[in-house]
Order: C-alpha cells, then sequence, then structure tokens
C-alpha cells in the first residue's frame, strides 16, 4: 500500500483539458500548493488524544446483564460507564479493543464511546504498544497506584469497589490511612511474592468496604429497620 | 441468644421486624444469596408462644398441606381428594407459624394455595434465593405484596474478628476474601485451618497458614 501511494504520488499523470494534454505529479503540485503560504490547520497529539479511542478496529459484541464481554476467549467487565447498560437484558455494541482494554461504541457504524472494559486479568505478553498512549482512566490509575505499592490487583473485586464510589483520592487516603497495618501484615508474612500481593491487595478491599459503610448517610435516608 | 450465633446488627433487628409480624399474623419473605446465612437465621426463630412448622418446598400441595398438618399432630394421608379439606384445616389453625427454607424450589402451582393460608392469618416464613422476589414480581405481585422482604447480606468481617479468638485477625480477614460472601464455605474453611492448627500444635490460626490453605482451594 505504501509502496503504491509512493509511486501514484512521484510519477506522472496526465489529464486534457480543452483538448491539450498535460502532466503533473501529485508530489509536485501539493509542495507547490503549500509554498503558497496557505493557511493550514495544525495540532499537537496532545489536542487529539481524546480522540485515539475511535481509531481502533471496531467489531460487534454484546454486553450481558453482568456487565461483561466474553471476546476471543478473554471475560471483561465494563469499568467505565457501566449505568447505560441494562441488566435485564444484553445490549449489542461494537467495541475495539486495546491491549487488555476494550472500548465499547454505540453499535452503529459512527457511534460514539459510551463505555471502558478491563479484562478480567492482565495479559500475560501485551498485544502491541502505541508511541502515544491512550488516556488512563481513573480505575487504570487506581491499579497503577496500588501496583506501585507491590499489590496484585484481583480485578474484579475492585471494579465492584470501584462501581460503589472509589476514586483515586479515596484509595491514596484509605492506602495512608492503614499503611502501618500493611507493614504489620508484610512482616508477618513468609509467603511467595504473587500470594504476599494478592494478599496486601484484599486487606486493602476490606479497608475500602470498611470506608464505604462508614460513608455518613443522612437519617432520613437511613430511617426504618437496617 | 445461640451458642454460635452472631449478633449482626441486621439480623438482630430482622428477628425483631420477623417477631412482631408472625404475632400480627403477617409472613415474611427472607431473600438472601446462597451461604448468606438464611437457613441458620430460621433456625434463630423460636417465638414463645408459636409452634414452628418446617415445610419441604420440593412436594406437591397435597403432600404439602398434609404434612403441615402432620407436623401438628393430626392423622392426615397426603391425598389429591383431601387437599380441599387440608386447606381449611390449615387456615382455622392459630398458635403455629409456617416454615418454608428453599422457597425457591417451590412449585409455581403451590404459590395460590399458600396465598389462601396467608390471607387466613396464619404466618408462612419464606426464605429463598433472589430468584423468588423476581418470580413473584412477575407472576404473583398480589402475593408479594402481602410479605414483608428482609433481605440478608454476609455477616461483616469485624464480627468474625470480634467472635473467633483463635484465629489472628489477617487470617481472618483473607479467608473472607476468598469465600466472596459464602458464609457456609467461611465456616467449613475456619474449621478445616483450626484442625490444621491442631495437627501442627500451634496455639492459634495464623496468617500463613490461612493463605497456604486458601491457595490450595480449588479455583471458584
Amino acid at each position: 500500500m505504501e509502496e503504491y501511494r509512493h509511486e501514484h504520488n512521484s510519477t506522472k499523470h496526465y489529464f486534457s483539458e480543452n483538448g491539450k494534454v498535460t502532466a503533473w505529479v501529485p508530489d509536485q503540485k501539493l509542495a507547490d500548493f503549500f509554498s503558497t503560504g496557505i493557511n493550514t490547520l495544525t495540532f499537537s497529539p496532545d489536542q487529539v488524544k481524546g480522540y485515539m479511542k475511535y481509531g481502533f478496529q471496531k467489531i460487534k459484541a454484546t454486553v450481558s446483564k453482568k456487565k461483561t464481554i466474553r471476546h476471543d476467549n478473554q471475560d471483561y467487565y465494563v469499568t467505565l460507564g457501566s449505568d447505560l447498560f441494562s441488566s435485564h437484558k444484553s445490549t449489542p455494541v461494537k467495541i475495539s479493543r486495546y491491549n487488555d482494554k476494550l472500548y465499547i461504541f454505540e453499535p452503529k457504524d459512527n457511534g460514539i464511546l459510551l463505555a471502558e472494559a478491563l479484562a478480567k486479568k492482565p495479559f500475560e505478553k501485551p498485544l502491541g504498544s502505541l508511541a502515544v498512549q491512550p488516556e488512563a482512566n481513573e480505575l487504570d490509575q487506581i491499579i497503577a497506584f496500588l501496583e506501585q505499592h507491590s499489590m496484585l490487583v484481583d480485578r474484579p473485586p475492585l471494579i465492584e469497589t470501584y462501581h460503589k464510589g472509589l476514586s483515586l483520592t479515596m484509595a491514596k487516603q484509605i492506602f495512608k490511612y492503614n499503611q502501618k497495618r500493611y507493614a504489620a501484615y508484610e512482616t508477618k508474612m513468609r509467603q511467595p511474592d504473587d500470594r504476599k500481593g494478592l494478599a496486601l491487595f484484599n486487606a486493602f478491599v476490606l479497608d475500602c468496604q470498611n470506608h464505604q459503610r462508614r460513608t455518613h448517610v443522612a437519617p432520613y435516608a437511613s430511617h426504618g429497620e437496617i | 441468644m445461640k451458642e454460635d450465633f452472631i449478633s449482626d446488627k441486621r439480623r438482630v433487628s430482622y428477628l425483631t421486624a420477623t417477631y412482631n409480624r408472625i404475632y400480627r399474623g403477617q409472613s415474611v419473605l427472607i431473600e438472601g444469596d446462597f451461604g448468606a446465612g438464611k437457613t441458620r437465621f430460621l433456625e434463630l426463630l423460636h417465638p414463645k408462644k408459636l409452634h414452628a412448622v418446617w415445610v419441604e418446598s420440593l412436594f406437591n400441595i397435597h403432600e404439602t398441606l398434609a404434612s403441615i398438618l402432620k407436623e401438628l399432630n393430626y392423622d392426615t394421608k397426603a391425598t389429591y381428594r383431601r387437599t380441599p379439606e387440608y386447606l381449611k384445616m390449615i387456615c382455622h389453625l392459630s398458635s403455629c407459624f409456617i416454615i418454608i427454607d428453599e422457597a425457591n424450589d417451590l412449585d409455581p402451582r403451590v404459590w395460590p394455595y399458600l396465598k389462601r393460608i396467608i390471607d387466613a392469618g396464619v404466618p408462612i416464613i419464606f426464605a429463598g434465593l433472589p430468584k423468588v422476589r423476581t418470580f413473584l414480581t412477575s407472576e404473583h405481585p398480589d402475593i408479594l405484596s402481602r410479605l414483608k422482604t428482609l433481605i440478608l447480606y454476609p455477616i461483616m468481617v469485624e464480627k468474625f474478628i470480634a467472635e473467633y479468638d483463635d484465629i489472628q485477625q489477617e487470617a481472618i480477614e483473607q479467608i473472607y476474601m476468598a469465600i466472596k460472601g459464602d458464609m457456609r464455605k467461611f465456616k467449613e474453611i475456619c474449621t478445616d485451618c483450626r484442625d490444621r492448627a491442631k495437627e501442627l500444635n500451634y496455639q492459634f490460626v495464623d496468617i500463613n497458614l490461612a493463605l497456604e490453605f486458601i491457595a490450595d482451594l480449588p479455583p471458584q
């Protein structure tokens, strides 16, 4: 394709106008046009980074009632925008994949981006990496934060906690508040690293659940039997 | 109250709510996922003035009605011919309440009979998976409106930490996270860990023992 384009653009093409045959080379024509000092539209990669998610190949898929997608022998959990899908019947959508992440679009050719989904487990071998990465959402940042602190993230419970209202700031606060507890955990454990990481992560999820339970509820909202 | 009952605030409140309902002749639906502790909760019900009649949810209506009466020492034989008679007898019962565990297994044809019993003022306590409520919402909203629905959630980890003093807090937390809300499995793993600790002459179950045990569990 690249070769064909090069050949097409750099060779002469002939056309006739009023019975007069003239030749033109697309590359030269274009260069002449731009050299006339025409105003062109310029933008930096950062400005269009948000639209990057539209650039991958789209395929048909279905979001199940449980807000999961089965694609290419992998289970994906909807992370962002899960409230857009029905819990009574499955929803047809179009998806595009970037590594262990799915971008979910309306099921039309020009459908807009609705939601994002994340694979149950990170892929052992990433499929490919781009020079400019698509923007990381809040959940990605939480995962990265936890992994920095030697936790092995089990995605489904974290996604569940995220849907219940966990934010990056909250995650950082909870981690900071319980840091001593995690350190005590680490000193007590004599286990392989992955088991240690998962145990730390489990402790963190419990702390998040605890924190979310303690969130203040207005008296009028908690009226009646608990 | 009972030897291994965990006095969870929600459960205590549910217990009071259930007593209030059945003493007024009204019925209750207890909903919860498997292992949330529904059966355990039903076993805690011992009202002083009412006699509990446990009913097996798998049987046909004539078996069900006859078994209720049999529990109350009536001499009854389960036959279709006697079903109207038995239904009338049950509707006239007093000082008893009916417990139907595993209500999700009930034959759809049984529900209208139960509705007559509920209306006659004989309290019934149903316990079952969330699909019981889904079924009633779509098929018998009239029955659902007669029931007070109480949703049981798994017991909070803090309650277990306070209760189990021979298992370290970290170990309980890890077991709790591994069982994903199934209290039956929780109890089973705790018992197994205690046995292992005894074999190894440990004084208590520590986190390393629990983690090794969890790692050996089959994936769910």
